[in-house]
This record gives structure tokens, C-alpha cells and sequence, in this order.
């Protein structure tokens, strides 16, 4: 950041978005500068600090979960533990190892749009909500601010907060993924989640990440799990369906079609651990 | 512009420019002990603790650790006693060629602070993010799961 010239540290999210307005375009949301200050963009002449805003804060509002904006990873995966079983935990953990998860902020995670993040898959199975903080406030559904490989609808608006909704937080839920390592980056992810009634699954939400130019969610594969038990012909028609909905491209960590294969083999695994889960707690 | 904070428990006053980062500022105030090596992230060499939080001083500025309480590896000893994780290191023969292994102490001190009792899974996930190239893992893994047990017996 050869020409960043100037630091700001806005006590409010209103404040921070007050700057960002300022700078058209010049200026840039600093959370826990795990990916700004590795792509380090040439054009930025001034960083807001978000770390001593007042969006740091973890809160239960009436059943919901709320994650602030300026939360860590590490803050996150701790409040977030008795959602959905545990599974936001494991894959807020499974996103990075220890150092950087003490800088790095969930509301990062989501704002840096890479299709591989592991928590927005997780949270998207979730129904998770964005509170954005633009000259008016509202909420959008996570997956929907998300238009490319690093690329949002964001503009200026600040993510000063994340919602579970409280009908999701009870779900059951399974996250997964592919990668060389523990915390690398997924050559493919997958979070699944639904309320299991009987042997029958509700509200079933079925997401991958890296296997598209964003997260995506498998709504066909999803709607043909809907209020169905895992037999095995149900479970091969969501897997095949699931093989239809991705898109994924080659690079150097997968090829396509293997990519392709292993979105379904890990949504198969997803669904059937998250029945096993089931059939444990009962 | 200044910053001021405390280093290694002194307090300390620098002029910086707005886009030094702490590793650089670290570096030409001779503390060479934090390493410069990816500056990505990736490798874990330049890890310093902020406010009670190990990170990598490649990606923080400067400007950002005003009014903050930092420690580098220097400060980990307690007047010339090694901190518990160095000394398991030592005793472990847990170093090659040495050059991860200061970000590798600040990491795992941080990490027992917070998980005194870790599982060996955990502690290899926290290498997740400290890059030895002489791929020497196995002793310094030992190193900090013995550092848990001294730890605990010194509670």
C-alpha cells in the first residue's frame, strides 16, 4: 500500500461509514487486515480501522445470535458453539490456524468473497442475515450481497453485524471440506442443516463453497431432501443433482471434474453424519 | 505520525509513517528476534502478541497498535528465566535452523495461555499457521505438549 497516506479510527460503525463516504473509493474497511494487508491495493490512500469501533460486540436478541462486525474469528467460534450443534464453531475454526484467527473477523470472512471461505457456506445453511450500516440500515441474506470471486454489492455499506435468525439456531447442522490441511483452503467445502423430525429432514439447506464464482446454495438438491428420509435413492438423486448445480472451475488446487465428483460425495457424508448426529442425541 | 504503547512491558513512543508495518517498525528498533520472511500471513515467523492475541506482525500497521500492550519474543523471558515453551524447546532439541522458531514460541506461549491442557490435534492445527521449511514439526509439537505439562505443574 505504497500510497496510503492516512489512518482513521471511527469510534461508530456510523462514523467509519461516514469516512468511507469521504474517500470515494480511495479508502478502505480495515477489520483484522488478514486479507487487505496480504493483497496490499496500490490504490488505497487511507485505511478506517474498525477494531475500536463499537460493532465489537457478541449478543443474544431474542433467540437470535449477532455476531458484531468487529468480532474476531477466535470471539466468534467461542459465542457460536451452541449454534446448530457446533457446527459454525467447526468451520469458523477449520477457516484458519491460531494466528490468524485472533486478527481476522467473521464479518471479514464474508466481505472478502472468496468462494472458497469456509464460514459462508456454514452460515448460509443457517439463513444468516447481514445488518448493514449504509445511510439507512438493513438486512439482506448473506449469500445475496455476493456477485464474483471478490467481488460484492457492498459499495460503502459496513457489515456491522451478522444474524443467525432464531429458527436456524436449533438446527441440525454438518460442516465439511476438502483440503491439504486443516485450516488450508478448501478445494471444496460443504455445510449442510436441517431440523430432523422422526427420520425425516425439514428445512433442508445444502451449500458448497469453491465449486462456483461464489458460494452457492444446491436448492434443487435441497428440494428434493425436503421432508424426506435418507434412503438411499433419495440420497443418490440429491448427490447426482448436487454434481448438476456446481460449477466449478480448474486451478491448481483441483480440476473441475473432480471438483465436480467430491461436491457430491461430501454433501452424501454431510447428510449422513448429520442423520448419525441425530440418531446419537436421541 | 506517533504511536505509543507498551513493548515488552516499557512504554515506548515511535514516529512512524502510515503505511510501516509493526514487523518493519520492530525490526529497525532492533528487535530482530521477530522474522521477516512471507510477509503474507502465512508462515508465522513475525508473530508478536497484542493485547493477550498472537498474531502476525506482517499484517498489522503500525498505526494500529497505538495505546496497545505488545510482546515479542524478547519479552517472553522474566528477568533472564525462559518462558516455560522456550525451554521445553531447548530441552525438546526442537530447532534446526532455527529461523521459525521465535514465531513458533510467541504462537504456542499465546496458545497454552488460553488452551493449558491442548490435545496433539490441537497444537498441530495451530502450526497450521507456522512454516518451518527444514519441515521440522515433530519436536517442536513435543516441545509445547511438554510445555503444557511443566505449565500445569507450576499452577
Amino acid at each position: 500500500m505504497r500510497n496510503l497516506r492516512e489512518y482513521y479510527r471511527p469510534k461508530t460503525g456510523e462514523e467509519a461509514f461516514g469516512l468511507k463516504q469521504q474517500m470515494n473509493g480511495r479508502g478502505a474497511y480495515l477489520g483484522g487486515g488478514t486479507d487487505l494487508m496480504v493483497h496490499r491495493p496500490q490504490d488505497i490512500e487511507a485505511v478506517i480501522d474498525l477494531r475500536h469501533a463499537d460493532i465489537g460486540q457478541c449478543e443474544v436478541v431474542d433467540g437470535a445470535y449477532v455476531v458484531g462486525g468487529g468480532v474476531s474469528l477466535r470471539q466468534a467460534e467461542e459465542f457460536l458453539a451452541p449454534v446448530a450443534g457446533g457446527m459454525l464453531r467447526e468451520a469458523v475454526r477449520e477457516t484458519a490456524p491460531w494466528l490468524i484467527r485472533n486478527a481476522a473477523t467473521l464479518a471479514g470472512n464474508v466481505a472478502n468473497a472468496s468462494p472458497a471461505a469456509d464460514s459462508v457456506p456454514a452460515l448460509a445453511v443457517l439463513d444468516a442475515e447481514l445488518m448493514l450500516l449504509g445511510t439507512e440500515k438493513e438486512s439482506v441474506p448473506l449469500l445475496s450481497i455476493l456477485s464474483g470471486p471478490h467481488r460484492t454489492t457492498l459499495g460503502n455499506r459496513l457489515i456491522h453485524g451478522i444474524r443467525i435468525p432464531v429458527d436456524a439456531v436449533g438446527r441440525r447442522g454438518v460442516f465439511t471440506k476438502l483440503s491439504r490441511s486443516k485450516s488450508d483452503i478448501a478445494q471444496v467445502n460443504v455445510a449442510v442443516a436441517a431440523n430432523v423430525s422422526g427420520d425425516r429432514l425439514n428445512n433442508v439447506r445444502i451449500a458448497l463453497g469453491a465449486v462456483a464464482p461464489t458460494v452457492i446454495r444446491a436448492t434443487r438438491a435441497e428440494a428434493i431432501m425436503e421432508g424426506q428420509r435418507l434412503d438411499p435413492e433419495t440420497l443418490k438423486a440429491a448427490v447426482d443433482t448436487t454434481r448438476e448445480e456446481v460449477r466449478p472451475i480448474t486451478d491448481w488446487r483441483a480440476s473441475a471434474d473432480y471438483r465436480r465428483h467430491v461436491s457430491g460425495v461430501l454433501v452424501r457424508r454431510a447428510l449422513e453424519r448429520l442423520v448419525a448426529s441425530t440418531e446419537e442425541a436421541a | 505520525m506517533r504511536v505509543s504503547c507498551t513493548l515488552n512491558g516499557r512504554p515506548i513512543e515511535w514516529e512512524i509513517v502510515p503505511n510501516e508495518t509493526l514487523l518493519d517498525s520492530l525490526r529497525s528498533h532492533g528487535l530482530t528476534g521477530t522474522k521477516r520472511v512471507c510477509e503474507s500471513g502465512e508462515c508465522g515467523a513475525c508473530a508478536v502478541i497484542v493485547d493477550g492475541l498472537a498474531m502476525d506482525s506482517c499484517l498489522l500497521l503500525t498505526a494500529q497498535i497505538d495505546g496497545a500492550d505488545v510482546v515479542t519474543v524478547e519479552g517472553l523471558e522474566t528477568a533472564g528465566t525462559l518462558h516455560p515453551v522456550e525451554a521445553a524447546f531447548a530441552e525438546n532439541g526442537a530447532i534446526q535452523c532455527g529461523f521459525c522458531i521465535p514465531g513458533m514460541v510467541v504462537t504456542a506461549a499465546n496458545f497454552l495461555e488460553q488452551n493449558p491442557h491442548p490435545s496433539e490435534d490441537e497444537v498441530r492445527h495451530v502450526f497450521n499457521g507456522n512454516l518451518c521449511r527444514c519441515t521440522g514439526y515433530k519436536k517442536p509439537i513435543e516441545a509445547v505438549l511438554n510445555a503444557a505439562q511443566t505449565m500445569g505443574e507450576q499452577r
